[in-house]
């Protein structure tokens, strides 16, 4: 499959994703709409939450391509965001440093 | 009765008194059952006359004479039987009338068709296009020449006539493109290499960028390219060669999709989930998805821009029928009757009326014994059938969208289904790891599909290095989808609040 049909021409994610975005599969189980490369990405993530560019590499799409597969899936209530915890200090610059060499690294 | 000279004729047909009407009605029947059998040695016959002609270094004339003596050979066979069918058919006078008049115009036929096929084979052996076969005006209907006539026996034969001389005009034809396209096969070739190098540099693109616009213009540039592909693999498949070296089944749900992604409004083809598990074996999958593309693009360029063309796959005996719907304004009996004929091979293509999908069809459709037909569907539009039979299927425990449509387990569940050299195998490495999806699943249909197209290694290491491998992947898999649907859908209970 070329990568514009995955996503019928569409580059826009539908709802904001980022690469970074961890997201897991939600409590509900995908329907017939769902695409091939969604069910996929929704299987990834039972059980586990995973990055949106973890997603990309797994089912080996192109980040963006990735990011609209992602965002049709959170849309549709099939994926949910996976928060961060929450008990560490969001304000802490090493942890903020080590994201952004995180994300750098992507 | 101008039947009793010629009875003598045909001896062992014809007891020297009249037999009673059981004998009568049993010769009648022998005799459509000798005609029925005797096209199809004569058109082996013509067929083979005529390739012969096309190919041969000889003079022409030496091989259009074999060509012409498989003609009379043919048109005294069929005197003979014209013999045995009037009489089967001399019950009353207005019938015998109109049988002998059929029969009369067939030496006709014959001669203008042989003229016709020499002309065609002159012509392709000094490079030059080969005229359609026309059939003599007389046999149109319409012309008053035999009121509602050609029914029964003679008919047929008649038909069967006309059908044979279309195979040997086809069989010229198609002899005559291959000694042209030798030369330019090495171009289709070079153009087809250019166009995977094109492709692959596109995923490399693609790869490189999260900007919406940049994405978008590649995107276009991507489709462009890949109806270019599909272009120059229309020329390989007129030219009776595969469109593209598959080794592996490719999953029904994929080649669906990829032919609406092939065709040029490809936004328009909607796919519905084909009944889970089914793969299309490898070496046909390329020319059925070329024929697929064909088709849909065919429904999408005779519709309103507004509309969608939908195809479906539906399971059938023996195989499976693809459907594929447009809601355009429609076409009328003849004109679906003339493209049925087209892609039958039953018709001889006009060539430069814009029907070169159809012809594509057709020569697919032949390769691989698909039956196509074109109907009138409920919109008004036309649907476009396609039956696949078993043989070219596999069946395979593959989970895809439409798993849920069969809740009992019905599908086979047979590991072995899927033959170990053809299964699609995604290995995916994550950081210094490298783990294989227990297959068959979405994953490693989706992974196939990729390199399927000749797409780029699997690159991921990058990506992916800075976070821990997801291994337990395939586990989870299997516990939530094994049996489906009925289980616990466990989704919130991961390793997710560790990471």
């Amino acid at each position: 499959m070329r990568a514009y049909a995955v996503t019928l021409g569409r580059t826009r994610p539908a709802v904001p994703v980022e690469p970074a975005s961890l997201v897991r599969a939600a409590a509900r189980p995908p329907y017939d709409a769902v695409s091939p490369e969604g069910l996929a990405a929704v299987r990834l993530c039972a059980g586990q939450a995973l990055s949106v560019a973890e997603l990309a590499a797994l089912l080996q799409l192109p980040l963006q391509v990735a990011k609209v597969v992602v965002a049709d899936l959170l849309a549709g209530g099939f994926l949910i965001h996976a928060m961060p915890d929450r008990s560490a200090d969001g304000s802490d610059p090493s942890l903020l440093e080590a994201v952004l060499d995180g994300l750098r690294n992507l | 009765m101008t039947t009793r000279p010629q009875r003598h004729r045909s001896t062992s047909a014809a007891p020297p008194s009249d037999p009673p009407a059981e004998d009568r009605n049993r010769t009648a029947r022998r005799s459509a059952t000798a005609l029925g059998a005797l096209p199809a040695a004569s058109a082996t016959l013509l067929a083979g006359a005529a390739y012969a002609a096309a190919l041969s270094p000889l003079p022409t004339s030496a091989a259009v004479g074999a060509g012409i003596c498989a003609a009379i050979g043919c048109a005294a066979v069929t005197t003979a039987a014209t013999v045995a069918s009037r009489r089967a058919a001399a019950r009353t006078a207005v019938r015998e009338r109109a049988v002998a008049q059929e029969l009369r115009l067939l030496p006709e036929l014959l001669d203008e068709g042989m003229r016709q096929i020499t002309a065609a084979a002159r012509r392709v052996r000094r490079g030059e296009t080969a005229e359609p076969l026309e059939f003599p005006a007389a046999r149109q209907p319409g012309d008053g020449v035999v009121a509602g006539a050609p029914s029964g026996p003679a008919g047929d034969l008649t038909e069967a006539v006309r059908r044979t001389l279309t195979e040997a005009h086809t069989a010229v034809l198609t002899a005559g493109s291959g000694r042209q396209t030798d030369a330019s096969l090495a171009m289709v070739r070079k153009i087809q290499a250019l166009v995977l190098r094109a492709l692959e540099l596109l995923d490399d693109a693609h790869d490189r960028t999260e900007d919406p616009e940049l994405l978008d213009v590649l995107f276009r540039i991507d489709h462009l390219v890949t109806r270019t592909q599909r272009a120059v693999e229309s020329v390989a498949v007129l030219d009776g060669r595969l469109p593209r070296a598959v080794r592996r089944p490719v999953p029904l749900t994929t080649v669906l999709r990829q032919a609406a992604a092939e065709t040029e409004e490809y936004t328009r083809i909607q796919v519905a989930p084909p009944p889970a598990g089914y793969a299309v074996a490898g070496p046909a999958a390329a020319e059925v998805i070329h024929l697929i593309a064909e088709l849909a693009e065919n429904g999408a360029r005779f519709s309103p821009a507004d509309t969608k063309v939908t195809v479906r796959a539906a399971l059938a005996r023996e195989g499976l029928v693809v459907e594929i719907d447009d809601q355009g304004p429609g076409l009328t009996g003849d004109q679906l009757e003339v493209m049925n004929q087209l892609v039958s091979l039953t018709r001889e293509p006009d060539g430069e009326d814009g029907r070169t999908g159809l012809a594509v069809v057709a020569r697919v459709a032949q390769r691989l014994r698909l039956a196509v037909r074109f109907q009138t569907n409920l919109y008004g539009g036309v649907q476009a059938l396609v039956r696949l039979p078993s043989t070219l299927l596999h069946l395979a425990e593959e989970d895809g969208p439409a798993a849920h449509e069969q809740p009992d387990h019905q599908r086979a569940p047979s590991p072995a289904a899927y033959p170990a050299d053809t299964l699609p195998l995604a290995q995916v490495r994550v950081g210094r790891r490298e783990f294989t999806p227990a297959p068959p699943t979405g994953l490693s249909s989706a992974a196939v599909d990729r390199s399927r197209w000749g797409r780029r290694a699997v690159h991921t290491g990058r990506a992916v290095g800075s976070v821990p491998a997801p291994e337990p992947v395939a586990e989870a898999e299997d516990e939530l989808f094994g049996p489906y649907p009925g289980v616990a859908w466990r989704a919130d209970d991961g390793r997710a609040g560790g990471r």
